[in-house]
């Protein structure tokens, strides 16, 4: 019974996979490929981080990298803040009486070819897991980006398309993927859910939808209090990637031109 | 009850001690515990690339009138900072006199104080300690005041045991069981005791309390007083050294006597002597020896130490059943005590590279800087390959580096703010490799200057309206959210919402929030609008009601306060923010935020905590960061002493008291 129940349920998968396969044109998958193939750049990041429980302090130095998209000629870079700072994620879910302090020091674009460009966080908005980078000096020549006001949109089940840049041990190569929107969420604001890939971290992942237009990019939500899961308090009950659309990217990206104009 | 019953038998029904040996118990406290010190260390630790302090207590005895105080090497031996309390309570600064890992054995002196000598303990014969004999454990054990245990001397030879896995011992890369055999007894002892003295009922030192494995372990009173002579006296302890490390005879070689020697360093007196391992040693210097067990290394390896180093000595040593003798000059034992250099323009710390080090190596030569630790993000864990501990750097653009203190000079020689952006070489050693890496600074501390995303604000704290609370409330029915908290100079404080309110719509839109995990959908609906715009909420108050607000621009985050780093007493303080002062009630109080507080600064040893908020410096008001600054400034100024702050903690409020070393900016 055992065997039948497994055997049909792969069965489900592979069918829903073929579907989900069947409906994305892979030229099309190939062609949006070619542009985020330079857009979705690797981050390196070093973080000054402060663990403070019940009055005592420790500091660690850390050394990570994660993936951000190029939105602009200029190298303005969206990344997901919680790759970058944990800290606002851990005051989500941290436990009592313990916080986190970090500091970013060290930020660097790493382009696939492998070329560094330095580059500094100019706005964090812990609402929707979101910083904006921008290189230190102006790049020599534009940087190949996503339009974000080639945006599209996306239904329950629609098949879209996510690509991750993959580490060295894959050389940085692009991996490209198709999979479908499990959810589509309208309160407190539009998210959609896709289900994550295996192969690849995609927190930081655009995602398009099924003609190639940008549907948003993936970033982490997280909630405090409530209840715990079966995963204990942390788990999907209170932090889940979500797709930012982009029109939220959008407003964030001309925040930041508002924020920059104000100082 | 149950369970405290047996307790009470054991303490209520003890046969009371004779009372001779309590009197003698009695005298022996008495003669030791005047000099009994508990000693606070604010020590360091060298990782990721920097040097990290660190706090913890020990124990400790004064053995001269002078102040000298005898404790465990691996209590102070990388103490900045020492307070030490003595008997009386009162305390006193001390500094480290020297220290030797291998004994697990330091020395500190009392600042002298005016008004009398220190009271001192006398030393004892340890070799004259027998199995059963009564014995005090003095200290202060999880850093609690002066404390002592009873036992017996369980064992005047005591090795550790490699049945179970060989328990590893070093200190500093000695391993301190190779010199000493420890007196193992019963008296309770746990951490906090250690450096404390092991005290006879003639009220005599006879060991210094070391480590507990079982049963405690006490360094003996001979070993430990000589070594304390020597650091006393040279600030150091000066070992001859042959280069070989002997090892129990095999019971296939069928000898009672002879030790059997397994390793001859290379180039080493020995070597030169032409011992080589599988010899077996006879005699050094005339005196027989015989290692047939463990617990007989540790005196060989002392009789070894103290010849007298550069004078010529004769050995007599067996190969494959002939006697030969040879002649060995000793050379003086190299430390392996080597102190870090944290060199922070590269985010590295490195140490000299010593003879064993070189050994181990494959190395001819201890020239060089070997990397200890590095920091992930600094230029050295930048470096393409990245630096990594064990590397040997031995050269700096064109410059060779004979030793760390050499590497630092070279550094800081390139690494100056008006040479930044900066490209230099960096010749190191990686085993086989040479290999040439370029070190690229960019600015010598990175400083994240961004800001947060400035959304749309109501200032309101809340809980969702479940359906429970809904009916309760007799609103049966109704979603939304009920107000549990008005911010400070909110705009919702402005436009008159209170504590209870129901908030159902906005601009006319019913809010759906009826689930706990809809409790954020008020304050997302209100960052959807513009800064500055004006929203009706639906409320209800004994009644439905409209109430108009203008939003105002969310509050500055934490990180985008102010912020000052006290360097003088190492901690963070910054302005408070608007949650801050809900959340503590602090009403119309001002002061500034503590964030953190470095371990073993004279901050954290004064007992400040991050959380506390700050009022007051010395009686003078602090209201934020810029007051706060001044107000250290003249406490610097003035060089003060002590610099009192006035704090609230929770609900507490307390005055902390930082004793001043104001060299760090100087």
């Amino acid at each position: 019974m055992k065997t039948i129940t497994t055997a049909a349920a792969l069965g489900w998968a592979l069918s829903s996979f073929a579907w989900a396969q069947d409906s994305v044109s892979a030229e099309v998958g190939r062609r949006i490929g070619k542009t985020v193939s330079e857009a979705l750049v690797t981050v390196r990041v070093a973080t000054k981080m402060t663990m403070t429980f019940e009055g005592e302090s420790s500091n660690q130095e850390r050394k990570s990298e994660s993936q951000g998209l190029v939105v602009d000629a200029k190298g303005s870079t969206i990344v997901p803040l919680s790759n970058l700072d944990p800290s606002a994620l851990f005051a989500a879910i941290g436990g009592e009486g313990m916080s986190m302090k970090t500091d970013v020091t060290d930020v660097k674009l790493v382009r696939p070819d492998g070329t560094e460009i330095d580059a500094k966080i100019v706005l964090r908005d812990k609402d929707l897991d979101l910083a904006l980078l921008v290189p230190t000096k102006a790049p020599a020549s534009p940087m190949q980006h996503v339009d974000l006001a080639d945006a599209g949109t996306a239904d329950a089940l629609d098949p879209v398309l996510v690509f991750s840049r993959l580490g060295r041990v894959a050389n940085r190569s692009l991996y490209h993927r198709v999979t479908f929107v499990g959810s589509v969420i309208e309160r407190p604001r539009k998210r959609y859910v896709v289900e994550m890939g295996q192969v690849a971290n995609e927190v930081g992942s655009p995602v398009f939808d099924k003609s190639g237009k940008f549907l948003g990019l993936i970033t982490l939500r997280a909630v405090s209090g409530g209840t715990a899961d079966a995963d204990g308090a942390a788990g999907r009950n209170a932090v889940l990637p979500m797709v930012v659309p982009a029109a939220d990217l959008q407003r964030f990206l001309a925040s930041a031109t508002a924020a920059a104009a104000a100082k | 009850m149950r369970v405290l019953a047996p307790l009470l038998l054991l303490f209520g029904f003890a046969a009371p001690a004779p009372a001779q040996s309590r009197r003698e118990i009695d005298r022996a406290i008495a003669a030791v515990k005047p000099a009994l010190v508990r000693i606070l260390v604010a020590g360091v630790e060298y990782q990721q690339g920097r040097e990290q302090k660190s706090e913890s207590a020990g124990s400790g005895v004064i053995i001269s009138p002078e102040g000298y105080v005898v404790t465990n090497h691996h209590v102070a031996g990388w103490a900045k900072r020492m307070l030490v309390t003595l008997a009386d309570r009162t305390e006193a600064e001390a500094d480290l006199v020297g220290t030797d890992p291998l004994t697990d054995i330091s020395v500190l002196k009392l600042r002298p104080r005016t008004s009398k000598a220190y009271p001192f303990a006398r030393w004892g014969d340890s070799s004259k300690l027998r199995v059963g004999d009564t014995v005090l454990a003095m200290g202060s054990p999880l850093a609690l005041t002066q404390s002592v245990t009873q036992g017996i001397v369980s064992n005047t030879a005591m090795v550790m045991p490699d049945l179970l896995g060989k328990v590893d011992l070093s200190l500093d890369g000695e391993d301190v069981g190779s010199m000493v055999l420890w007196i193992g007894h019963d008296a309770q002892i746990h951490p906090g005791n250690s450096g404390g003295p092991l005290v006879n009922l003639a009220g005599e030192i006879v060991g210094i309390n070391e480590l507990e494995y079982g049963l405690a372990g006490a360094i003996p009173s001979n070993l430990a007083r000589q070594v304390a002579q020597s650091l006393i006296e040279r600030g150091k302890v000066v070992r001859a050294d042959l280069g070989l490390r002997v090892q129990p005879l095999l019971k296939s070689q069928g000898r009672d006597s002879g030790a059997l020697v397994s390793r001859v360093a290379k180039g080493s007196p020995a070597a030169l002597a032409g011992l080589l391992p599988g010899d077996v040693l006879l005699s050094v210097g005339g005196a027989p020896t015989t290692v047939r067990f463990p617990e007989q290394v540790p005196p060989f390896n002392g009789m070894v130490a103290s010849l007298p180093v550069g004078k010529p000595v004769e050995i007599e040593y067996e190969r494959e059943g002939k006697r030969h003798k040879a002649t060995a000059v000793p050379t003086e034992r190299e430390s392996r005590l080597v102190r870090p250099v944290p060199v922070r323009q590269v985010g590295i710390v490195v140490q000299d590279v010593t003879r064993a080090d070189a050994e181990a190596m494959g190395r001819n030569s201890t020239e060089g800087a070997k990397v200890q630790s590095v920091a992930p993000g600094g230029p050295g864990g930048n470096l393409k390959p990245s630096l990594r501990e064990g590397d040997v750097i031995v050269a700096v653009g064109n410059q060779r580096v004979r030793s760390a203190a050499e590497f630092r000079a070279a550094v800081e020689s390139q690494v100056r703010p008006e040479n930044m952006p900066l490209l230099f070489s960096v010749e190191f050693e990686r085993g086989n490799e040479q290999i040439v890496g370029v070190v690229r600074v960019e600015r010598l501390d990175g400083q994240d200057t961004s800001q947060e995303a400035r959304k749309a604000y109501l200032g309101v704290s809340t809980q969702v309206l479940v359906p429970d609370l809904a009916k309760v409330l007799g609103v049966e029915g109704r979603k939304g959210f009920r107000v549990t908290g008005v911010a400070s100079g909110s705009p919702a404080e402005r436009a008159g919402l209170r504590v209870g309110d129901l908030i159902l719509a906005v601009d006319d839109v019913p809010l759906d929030a009826s689930r706990p995990e809809d409790a954020e959908e008020l304050s997302e609906t209100i960052r959807q609008y513009d800064i500055g715009a004006t929203v009706v909420l639906r409320i209800w108050r004994e009644g439905v009601q409209t109430v108009p607000v203008q939003l105002g621009a969310s509050p500055l985050s934490a990180r985008e306060l102010r912020r000052l780093r006290e360097e003088d007493f190492e901690f963070t303080v910054r302005d408070l923010t608007v949650q801050d002062r809900d959340a503590r009630q602090l009403g119309g109080v001002s002061g500034v935020l503590v964030e953190d507080v470095a371990p073993g600064g004279w901050a954290a040893l004064g007992k400040l905590s991050s959380g506390d908020v700050i009022v007051s410096v010395n009686g003078t008001q602090v209201a934020d960061v810029e007051a706060f600054r001044k107000a250290m400034a003249e406490q610097k100024a003035k060089k003060t002493k002590f610099v009192v702050l006035r704090v609230l903690r929770g609900t507490d409020e307390l005055f902390i008291e930082m004793e001043a070393d104001w060299s760090a900016s100087d």
